[in-house]
């Protein structure tokens, strides 16, 4: 990271408005292209080239792209691959499989329906783009070739606990992937020989029946010097109880740089989602009880937030950095989107949620 | 094999009613009645998943639907009925089951909820009406055993229940065990004879004997009830003891709180115990509702396809009434905090065992899972009358007194569900 952190006002530009919920957003490469991936076993885009009247509220509008269908459960993980115009998409059934994000109409270019034995929760795409690395409720992490997606290894580390994270080192030579316990191992892509264990057990706890996993996100800051883990530290079951917390390790020495506890204490329950601004500054998304949810921007080595909003942004599960770094995307959630009890909507309907992206400035 | 059949059990409202002496105590149908009902050695293993198991994650998934999750399904022993993966143990046992996927009840807070199933949800007749587990030890009795006819293993405190016993009278309250174990200073000090035990014992009821003077004798009767029960149980401390079971059974339950508190539960049906209840807590998944249930439901897989497994090999489940069961479901609409909320709407619960149908599966949910396939669906008080009748009781002829009240047993305008009865 650089010394020099700068403080970010983010400025809305507009908001995009699904019709589904979605469990994640990024941004391809080129910037064109904006993707959420759904609840309704598909990956929805956006092209922004065509965007219209940015920070005009009532009159902005972006163009959507034909969904990719083909997935199963809920859409789990959307990574792009960094050279070529090919996007890789992963669901709770298992299946990963790669696409051409800029076609009209994408078909597969190859797809594996079982990558993973179960919910593939998390992918992360190598330095150079050869390959991608995949984890899931199956316990195993491996790395599959972005050419044909063929398996090239596996690693078993984690002794079949569900595997929710997984990062990349930006050196292209480490995985650092993270499960349920809070084991947050580091391990060698090539051999899959564990290098060591960075300090994640408070990302646990066990409440009555309940196995409270609370890590959410592993990411490697670009100059590969700093890890983030990103989530909660659990406090009590059923309805998830615990702190958003994002903690910071210095990669170099494997320690503890940071722990910041995010957002408002009463009711963020979750960093959801984390980047780190080229700036410096670290970027996350929070989700909790009923009308909680914050975008947040902090400046590490700080207590306080430089920038915390909950206006609209409700319950944010996705957030992604535009390639320019200027904009930040956060999937959030329509309000009212908890009740107990069959109320129907006022034409008589059973209603669904959908994630509103808000898409801001980074001025 | 079952010693006698519903049929035979079957009394006449109007042979009741002739039969009542207008000295009918609280809660007692004839004795002649009751004798014969408390004949038949059925058990009752009931196991509570308190909060609200989403009946999308175990017994009705709905997959790649709008509302569907994120979890696969698995084919069950019954051909072309599926139940989510969370589910392995149990999807093969399914043919075991009864499987009601309509239920529709009226509550959707747990406040009122857990007691409005818990005792049936009748019709408003100015009583509290005795939980199920109260009714059957009043029904059925303690039995040969000896040992409490009501007894319920939980996660936390445990203690007396009287209030449990509604206008049954606290007598047929619960008693709980805490964390599946004995009550503290369970066992007699090494240091007190038995012809000190007996000579304290004497003491005491002559104390109670003085203090029950004047008053109503319901109270009275359950204290002493529930001592005489305890002293019973102190002889019987290997219930309790889970740790001399071999290491397969262990491994089988599942080493967590629920496969702990099922094994005891096998002990007790095992030593005769009338009604078991088992209580897992922590159901109430509104936020993190997926990796809640990824967490919870393998463990009730483990720990209940094994007690149903064990009951059957011994031969129990023929006398063995086994149900599970929340207080409502889960909504199909994934909250903001990917949780699910609170349905009595549409959900779904399971028997087993005694007077059943194996392999039965009643009603249907719609393909989103909002609205079940009648109006009307199933409620507790249907439910209610099915068990009284699995167990060989005709809960719409027979009655309850209370005082001289006659009270139907469960909500008079519904019925049992037949298809589900043997």
């Amino acid at each position: 990271m650089s010394e020099e952190v700068v403080a970010f006002e983010p400025k809305p530009i507009g908001t995009i408005t699904p019709e589904c919920a979605l469990t994640t957003v990024r941004y391809s490469p080129c910037g064109r292209v904006l993707a959420g991936t759904g609840f309704d076993q598909a990956i929805h885009r956006w092209d922004l080239a065509k965007m219209e009247n940015p920070g005009d509220e009532k009159m902005f509008a972006v163009p959507g792209l034909e969904k990719v269908n083909g997935h199963n459960g809920f859409v789990s993980g959307l990574e792009f691959h960094p050279k070529r115009e090919i996007a890789f998409s992963a669901d709770s059934w298992g299946q990963l499989k790669a696409w051409p994000y800029l076609a009209e109409k994408p078909e597969p270019i190859w797809a594996l329906p079982e990558a993973h034995d179960g919910w593939l929760r998390d992918l992360a795409i190598g330095d150079d783009g050869d390959w991608i690395a995949t984890c899931g409720r199956d316990g195993i992490c491996r790395i599959f070739s972005t050419i044909d997606g063929g398996l090239l290894a596996k690693f078993g580390g984690h002794d079949g606990e569900d595997v929710f994270a997984i990062a990349v080192h930006p050196s292209g030579k480490w995985a650092v992937s993270g499960d349920l316990r809070g084991r947050i191992l580091q391990w060698e892509v090539k051999t899959g020989k564990i290098v060591r264990e960075f300090d994640g057990a408070d990302f646990h706890t066990l409440h009555r029946l309940q196995d409270l996993a609370g890590l959410r996100k592993l990411y490697f800051s670009p100059d590969g010097n700093t890890l983030i883990a990103g989530g909660s530290l659990p406090t009590g079951g059923a309805n998830f109880r615990g702190r958003a917390h994002v903690r910071m390790f210095d990669f170099e020495s494997g320690k503890v740089a940071q722990d910041v506890v995010i957002g408002d204490e009463a009711k963020d329950v979750f960093a959801h989602d984390v980047a780190l601004h080229p700036e410096g500054c670290l970027v996350a998304c929070t989700t909790g009880q009923s009308g909680s949810g914050n975008l947040i921007l902090h400046r590490p080595g700080e207590e306080e937030p430089i920038f915390k909003s909950n206006k609209g942004t409700i319950n944010c599960h996705g957030l992604a950095l535009s390639p320019d770094a200027k904009q930040v995307a956060v999937s959030a959630t329509n309000r009212g989107s908890n009740a107990n009890g069959r109320r129907l909507d006022k034409e008589g309907n059973y209603p669904h949620n959908h994630s509103p992206i808000f898409l801001f400035e980074l001025v | 094999m079952s010693l006698c059949t519903p049929a035979e059990h079957s009394f006449s409202r109007r042979q009741i009613l002739g039969a009542m002496g207008s000295g009918a105590a609280c809660g007692l149908m004839h004795p002649a009645i009751a004798n014969e009902i408390a004949k038949n050695n059925k058990q009752v293993l009931f196991v509570w998943l308190d909060g609200g198991m989403s009946q999308f994650e175990s017994w009705d998934p709905k997959p790649n639907t709008r509302f569907g999750g994120p979890f696969r399904t698995i084919p069950t022993a019954l051909p072309g009925v599926h139940f989510c993966e969370l589910m392995p143990r149990m999807a093969k046992l399914a043919d075991k089951l009864s499987i009601v996927r309509n239920m529709h009840t009226q509550d959707n807070s747990h406040s009122a909820g857990v007691p409005r199933i818990l005792r049936g949800d009748p019709a408003n007749r100015g009583v509290t009406y005795p939980y199920f587990g109260s009714a059957v030890s009043k029904l059925l009795g303690p039995g040969e055993s000896g040992l409490p006819p009501y007894v319920w293993i939980k996660p936390g405190s445990g203690g007396f229940k009287p209030e449990n016993a509604g206008f049954l009278g606290p007598k047929h309250g619960a008693i709980a065990f805490g964390d599946g174990k004995p009550p503290e200073n369970f066992s007699r000090p090494e240091t007190i004879s038995d012809e000190q035990d007996e000579l304290r014992n004497e003491l005491r009821r002559r104390f109670s004997d003085r203090f029950a003077k004047g008053r109503k004798p319901t109270a009275n009767e359950a204290q002493s009830y529930v001592y005489d029960m305890a002293r019973k149980l102190m002889s019987r401390a290997d219930l309790f003891d889970t740790t001399k079971l071999p290491e397969r059974d262990l491994d089988r339950y599942g080493r967590t709180e629920l496969g702990q508190h099922m094994l005891v539960a096998r002990n007790m049906l095992e030593a005769g115990v009338r009604f078991v209840q088992v209580t897992s807590y922590g159901w109430d998944t509104h936020g993190d509702h997926f990796n809640g249930s990824a967490s919870l439901i393998p463990k009730f897989d483990m720990a209940f396809a094994s007690i149903l497994e064990d009951l059957e090999e011994r031969g129990m489940l023929d006398n063995t009434l086994v149900i599970a069961m929340s207080e409502f479901g889960r909504t199909p609409r994934i909250n903001g905090h990917h949780g699910r909320d609170h349905y009595p709407e549409a959900w779904s619960m399971v028997m087993a065992g005694t007077g059943l149908v194996p392999g039965a599966v009643i009603g249907a949910t719609d393909a989103e899972g909002i609205y079940v396939d009648a109006p009307q669906g199933h409620d507790i008080g249907s439910v209610f009358h099915t068990w009284y009748h699995a167990l060989g009781i005709n809960s719409m002829k027979e009655e309850f007194y209370n005082a001289d009240q006659p009270l139907p047993m469960a909500h008079h305008e519904m019925e049992p569900i037949r298809e589900v009865l043997a």
